[in-house]
């Protein structure tokens, strides 16, 4: 039998650059936090807002959230490796930690109930951040071992 | 190195975010994967290319990077098997005292001529032919990709060595 392949290895690895993968965790963490940020905004506007302010959050807030859920939707259906997780981990810690100092600024100047809830998650998603980028250096640190063990 | 070792450096490699060691272990498989398929339906391309996606997707998660021959093959079987149920149905009849080895098939026949006469085989002597003769496969390796005991693929061995022979011969071959 005869013949060859209709198509090559980079056609097989398009789609797998470093670039694009990286550029997804910024887009949904951009979203995501950006989401979080301004619903907070909203909720914790002291007077009553007008009805297009309004529809301006919530348009806002949804095309957000929109980006973030694109972004995990694609990420989802693309390998991860260690130095991918690693670079996302970090960027997920950048993020979050500064989702957090915002939303603890805000909680001060408007104190609150919904504040005090937004600053709640915005900690818990710093600890969950974190966790992530731990995970990521330790799985890096143990394929690089293994690579540097002949019989590993 | 051999091959399982090259190719779990390669996959230690490419779990880590190397580029390079993806492509090169790309290149390494693209042929043999695509023949693999090749033999077993008419649509290769996309078999092979749903194939790989597959590979790649679970790839970071390899657990044993020296297995990864068999476990891309692996992979690439599960896309082929919805086209290819009915040509595995039926229970298998395993034979006793069938040898290890590819000496004696190997030495009546040269590759050419074991590609040559696949495509009278039926489907699971084909497959089991490719991998053993064709790729090279251990024969525990075959047995992980078909998933079936290392007995039954001796038998498919031993069945598809005898049909080959009288395929071959049919067609002019000297036995």
């Amino acid at each position: 039998m005869t013949g060859s392949p209709g198509f090559t290895p980079d056609t097989v690895l398009r789609g797998m650059s470093l670039r694009r993968r990286v550029g997804l965790v910024l887009l949904g963490l951009a979203g995501g936090c950006g989401a979080g940020l301004l619903l907070l905004l909203w909720l914790t506007e002291p007077d009553p807002l007008p009805l297009r302010t309004r529809a301006a959050f919530a348009v806002l807030t949804a095309m957000s959230t929109c980006w973030a859920a694109y972004a995990l939707w694609a990420l989802i259906r693309m390998p991860l490796f260690a130095a991918d997780r690693v670079i996302a981990g970090g960027l997920a810690l950048v993020f979050t930690s500064l989702t957090a100092v915002v939303t603890l600024i805000v909680a001060v100047s408007r104190p609150g109930a919904v504040a005090l809830a937004a600053l709640t998650t915005a900690l818990l998603t710093v600890v969950a951040a974190a966790s992530v980028l731990r995970r990521a250096l330790v799985r890096r640190k143990a394929l690089l071992e293994r690579l540097s063990d002949p019989a590993g | 190195m051999n091959r399982v070792e090259r190719d779990a450096r390669l996959v230690v490699r490419a779990q880590l975010g190397d580029r390079r060691a993806l492509a090169e272990l790309v290149q390494h498989w693209h042929l043999p994967l695509w023949r693999y398929v090749r033999r077993m339906t008419t649509n290769a391309d996309d078999v092979t290319q749903q194939a790989w996606a597959a590979a790649l997707g679970s790839l970071p998660g390899l657990r044993e990077p020296g297995r990864f021959a068999p476990w891309l093959f692996t992979i690439a079987r599960r896309q082929l098997m919805d086209q290819l149920r009915h040509g595995y149905e039926g229970p298998e009849r395993l034979e006793a005292d069938i040898p290890d080895g590819r000496d004696d098939i190997v030495e009546v026949l040269d590759r050419a001529q074991i590609a040559e006469g696949l495509d009278g085989l039926a489907p699971p002597e084909r497959e089991v032919i490719e991998l053993f003769h064709l790729q090279e496969l251990s024969l525990q390796e075959c047995a992980q990709i078909l998933a079936v005991p290392v007995g039954t693929v001796k038998s498919r061995l031993h069945r598809a060595r005898r049909r080959l022979r009288d395929l071959l011969i049919a067609k002019g071959y000297e036995s």
